[in-house]
């Protein structure tokens, strides 16, 4: 459209422009809110959905990490849910308001609550961890963040670590915190948050989508007495022998489960060599290399073997025996030590029967032991054997295993010549506490047959009687075993004056309960086994009676107890009237208990006692004989006080979940028969225990 | 309402217009509410929560300048016109050597701080050009018939949109073109005149397509053709090199820098364009507006305000804020004030008998008319995101009383007596 002339001023326009404009603005107005329309209704429900994806966010809510526990049910592993209290002073619009409520819920005192408003600080986190209950009291309140924190207790310190590992970042890492992650973890929840623009959740603003599935309980074989007997009995022996290092197994040789498992290297107790690092086992592989004698029929142990004088050159080596035994039997040989003896009768077995005797005893193969990192040891094939490998076999070199691979076939000596596979798992349970598989003993094969077995349990018995073990010996009961020490090979080859000692031994002899494996890494000084890892096994075998063990069965050994006494008359048989308390205790009451012959300390390790121990003294409690007072414990660690009692012939059940002893029950002062069993409670108030409470 | 008696009623001597001075009023009442709910955010900014505190201490100022201005003669406005413009440009000028940045601006020196007192001279030159324009304009005998008669118009624009593109804010800028092409086309000029001045601008935006540019070349190619009597052949031709260059060197050019180059010197241009990338303001001003629906979700309960998505709520997206709580009703509440502010500002400008008056009026519709249509157009995405705020509605002190300061010139120039 094209303007008329205007005539008059210049400017000033009819009615024509004037429409025009008026059609311009009222298009342009109509424009927008067309444009509207289409976006806030037609699009609307759309514009919705974007917004609410924009501003709700989906978090992960870790799930608690199941129990660890012990075989009677005690956690040794627990998540414990806390929460943190951090305040955003310049996000708080009423302080004072925000000030009473902290103060109220947390229990601060005014100080404390107004100090992050003092501050200048944008974020400030209060002390302490609070129970589930603070996240109540403290939500909605803008300015006030309550964070979950999930934290990975272990009461026991680092008692259990090697076998445990740990739990990094959520992730299981070693032990069975790895092998067991997949059941332990749990299913994580899930759960929308409202954001704002730069993430930060709103307090308050969060919607539970799923809730998180906490994650299974594994129950071990590991008895947590013996655990702590081993334990301080390693450390001890570590202390006393200046050794590097060690490892100490007790096992149930009728069922295979390991019911101690302790490994220190270098100071370090999360360390696992006892599964991990082999190393050569010397004098201690011997029996295996017997057995197989006796098995395949080419021995007796009434054979005779001349060792001459101490030294014999074979194939290029000369072999020399500590003792020189001259002209003697087989049995005599092995309870002796003898290299000589062992070289020279390993000769009539074929390669093939020699390979396969240790090989049954399950040398070379990993024993499947639930845990990560296992080695296999090492034991080579016949075809690729040199002319000095038998030789090195029979006094066991040129041949690698584990502490546990030992202390395996120790048990199938012990058990009359059943392999057992090691059994660390007892039961694998769901969140609920339901029963998920239930593992059962299970024999890997027959690797002697009992009579053998039976053979050289009775010569081993003699090994610590007479022969080279005689410090493990117990007055009351028969040990068998043998000692083993073994030149450290180093990169460059044997060194010097660089020892592995070892004892493996179980007992009663006569009807093994216990399977004791002990090896030290590099002892200074006296160096043969039988002077260091021997006494170790003492001490711990000691501890294990007078704590009154639950996997002992008391029964079987009192009636041994009674044999024994009978036969030897060294110690002297007590019966008297159980002192229990009704119902509180586990287990079958006993009727009656022997009281053994020990140390007041039995996990001390003297070097001097030994031989025909001459140092063990009755024990004789204060004022009636086999009665003891519950010492006061409060405030002592746990471990502390379970030595305590262990030192005065109690049995402990462990009833906390960290932190230092509350409480005795019975409580101090009361009078218990030996044997008795005192609960040590205790734990941190603080935090939930989840998945808590015993199955 | 025909102005036609002598002595005016006491209503008019205080409001002017009443009209537009309440719907003035009621735009201002309007924006403090929503000034305040930009400010109701769930992690409080210590800005914008007292914003609207200042917008109303504003809005005192702005109605006693406001009143102040009905006051003045219509003679001294006019007579004020030229030195007014003179003050505006000296202004713009030391504004580009002293000036400060503020707010949601931080970085762009747009403010000139006088003690106290911050004010944008932009917002003041807004209003000297458009009575400078005015005066200029006024003065002639005919409408202009050619586009050297364009020339003394454009170039008295010319210079403050400059100065302010130099500062740089290119909303404000385009506010300028509004107001030359509207008074230029109350003044009379005829259509084709008007569409050559633009028709550099236009194919400057018509270079992006070859073949769309070309078939618009010779569109103009012919239409200069036909009215080849009504130019002087120095005109055509410097049209045509002018449209030439806009639709050739242009594009070439711009294609030839960097993504980050063009994003610097689009950044440039505008600084308040896309702070956070990919387009984020427009996207969140979408969803806030659309997630509104019909009726919205509340006064001051808008989660995309609330939760720190929506960029510069109080300020250029405060209508983002409206459409987010009030919905498609708080919209066409807005859009219908708008509307009938301009319908009445048309109004008076047809009424006046006065030329200098109507030319005001017109300079001020194109200055509102820009500063409405860019605002909404760009919250709801018809638009690219420009910094431009809403008349009356967003946050800011100079441009509330810029605002009124137009009202008032606009009520007390309608209502000139002879």
């Amino acid at each position: 459209m094209r303007s008329r002339g205007r005539e008059s001023g210049g400017a000033g326009c009819g009615t024509g422009r004037r429409r025009l404009l008026l059609t311009f603005w009222v298009l342009v107005a109509g424009g927008l809110l067309w444009r509207s329309v289409d976006l806030q209704v037609v699009q609307g429900a759309q514009w919705r959905a974007e917004a609410d994806r924009q501003h709700r966010m989906t978090g992960e809510v870790p799930a608690a990490r199941g129990v660890i526990r012990d075989r009677s049910g005690v956690p040794i592993a627990l998540s414990m849910e806390t929460y943190m209290v951090s305040v955003a002073p310049h996000e708080v619009r009423d302080t004072m308001a925000v000030v009473k409520r902290l103060s109220d819920a947390l229990g601060l005192s005014a100080s404390e609550a107004e100090r992050p408003f003092r501050t200048d600080r944008r974020w400030v986190p209060l002390r302490g961890r609070h129970p589930v209950a603070v996240r109540e009291a403290l939500s909605g309140i803008t300015g006030v963040y309550v964070q979950r924190d999930l934290r990975r207790e272990a009461p026991h310190g680092d008692l259990l670590a090697g076998i445990l590992g740990a739990v990094i970042d959520g992730e299981g890492q070693g032990g069975v915190e790895q092998a067991f992650h997949h059941h332990l973890s749990g299913t994580p929840g899930l759960e929308v948050l409202a954001r704002d623009s730069r993430g930060r959740p709103l307090p308050g603003e969060s919607w539970m989508v799923q809730p998180p599935r906490p994650g299974g309980d594994v129950v071990l074989t590991v008895d947590l007495d013996l655990q702590e007997i081993a334990g301080e009995a390693l450390r001890e022996a570590l202390a006393l022998t200046g050794a590097r290092g060690g490892d100490l197994i007790v096992t149930d040789p009728r069922t295979g489960e390991i019911l101690a498992l302790v490994s220190i290297t270098d100071g370090n107790p999360r360390s696992l060599a006892a599964i991990t690092q082999p190393y050569e086992p010397g004098s201690t592989l011997k029996p295996f290399t017997v057995a197989t004698l006796l098995q395949t029929g080419r021995a007796t142990m009434a054979d005779s073997v001349d060792t001459g004088d101490g030294r014999w050159r074979v194939h290029g080596r000369t072999l020399t025996d500590v003792q020189r035994i001259g002209h003697t039997d087989l049995g005599h040989a092995l309870r002796t030590s003898s290299n000589i003896a062992l070289a020279k009768l390993a000769e009539r077995l074929t390669p093939a029967e020699q390979f396969e005797g240790l090989r049954d005893f399950g040398f070379g193969a990993r024993t499947g032991v639930e845990l990560p990192g296992e080695a296999s040891g090492r034991l080579s094939r016949p075809q690729r054997w040199s002319r000095q490998t038998s030789a090195s076999l029979a006094i066991g070199y040129e041949v690698s295993a584990t502490s546990l691979q030992l202390a395996m076939a120790y048990g199938a000596l012990a058990n009359g010549g059943l392999l057992m596979e090691p059994r660390l798992i007892r039961e694998v349970r769901g969140a609920d506490g339901e029963l998920l598989e239930d593992r059962e003993p299970r024999a890997v094969r027959r690797v002697v047959s009992p009579d053998v077995a039976r053979e050289l349990s009775v010569t081993l018995t003699g090994a610590v009687e007479d022969g080279t073990g005689t410090r493990a010996g117990l007055s009351t009961f028969s040990v068998a075993g043998k000692t083993g020490t073994t030149r450290v090979h180093t990169g460059a080859g044997y060194a010097q004056d660089e020892h592995f000692a070892t004892f493996g031994g179980f007992f009663p002899a006569e009807d093994p309960q216990l399977v004791v494996f002990v090896k030290l890494d590099r002892p200074q000084g006296e160096f043969f086994g039988g002077a260091t890892a021997a006494p170790v096994t003492r001490a711990t075998m000691e501890a294990v009676l007078a704590a009154h063990s639950p996997p002992l069965d008391r029964r079987a050994l009192a009636t041994l107890a009674r044999h024994q006494e009978s036969v030897r008359s060294g110690g002297h048989e007590v019966e008297t009237r159980s002192l229990r308390r009704g119902g509180e205790v586990e287990g079958a009451p006993l009727p009656s208990f022997v009281s053994l012959p020990m140390e007041a300390q039995p996990s001390r390790v003297d070097p001097d006692m030994g031989d025909g121990d001459p140092g063990v003294t009755g024990f004789d409690p204060p004022g009636v004989p086999g009665l003891v007072r519950v010492p006061t414990l409060d405030g002592l660690a746990p471990r502390v006080a379970a030595r305590r009692l262990h030192g005065l012939g109690l049995h402990v059940h462990w009833d906390l979940t960290g932190g230092p002893v509350r409480a005795t029950d019975p409580e101090a002062g009361v009078l218990l028969a030996v044997g008795d069993t005192v609960r040590l409670l205790g734990g941190s108030e603080n935090g939930r225990i989840l998945a808590g409470g015993r199955p | 309402m025909p102005p036609t008696s002598s002595s005016p009623p006491r209503s008019k001597r205080w409001l002017g217009d009443p009209i537009l001075a309440g719907l003035a009023l009621v735009l201002s009442l309007f924006g403090i509410a929503m000034v305040y709910s930009a400010g109701v955010l769930n992690i409080p900014s210590p800005v914008t929560s007292i914003a609207w505190r200042r917008q109303v201490l504003w809005l005192v100022v702005a109605l006693i300048a406001f009143v102040a201005i009905l006051q003045a003669r219509p003679r001294w406005i006019e007579w004020a016109a030229i030195p007014a413009y003179g003050l505006a440009v000296i202004l713009l000028a030391a504004t580009l050597v002293v000036g400060t940045g503020a707010g949601t601006a931080e970085g762009v020196g747009r403010w000139i701080q006088l003690g106290p007192l911050r004010f944008q001279p932009a917002e003041f030159a807004k209003l000297a050009a458009v009575l400078g324009l005015a005066r200029l304009l006024s003065v002639r005998e005919t409408p202009p018939q050619g586009l050297r008669d364009l020339v003394a118009p454009s170039a008295l624009m010319g210079l403050p949109l400059i100065l302010v593109v130099l500062q740089p804010d290119l909303g404000t800028a385009l506010a300028f073109i509004g107001i030359l092409f509207a008074a230029l086309y109350w003044a009379g000029t005829p259509p084709l005149l008007l569409f050559l001045l633009a028709s550099p601008g236009l194919a400057l935006i018509l270079s992006f397509s070859t073949p769309v540019w070309s078939v618009y070349f010779v569109g103009l190619l012919v239409l200069i053709y036909i009215f080849r009597y009504r130019l002087y052949l120095a005109e055509s031709v410097g049209i045509l090199l002018l449209n030439l260059a806009a639709g050739t060197v242009a594009n070439p050019l711009w294609g030839r820098l960097a993504d980050y180059q063009r994003n610097r010197l689009l950044v440039f241009l505008d600084p308040g364009m896309d702070p956070r990338g990919a387009g984020w303001n427009l996207i969140q001003s979408k969803v806030a507006i659309g997630s509104g629906g019909l009726t919205g979700k509340g006064f001051t309960q808008g989660t995309q305000k609330r939760l720190d998505f929506l960029p510069e709520q109080h300020t250029d997206f405060i209508f983002s804020v409206i459409g987010e709580e009030l919905g498609f009703i708080g919209v066409t509440l807005a859009v219908a004030l708008f509307a009938f502010l301009l319908l009445r500002v048309i109004r008076l400008a047809e009424i006046t008998p006065d030329p200098f008056a109507g030319l005001v009026l017109f300079g001020i519709f194109g200055a509102w008319l820009v500063h409405i249509f860019i605002n909404i157009g760009m919250t709801i995405g018809l638009v690219p995101i420009t910094g431009i705020p809403l008349p009356f509605l967003s946050y800011g002190g100079t441009f509330l009383v810029t605002c009124w300061a137009f009202t008032a010139l606009a009520a007390r120039l309608a209502r000139r007596e002879a």
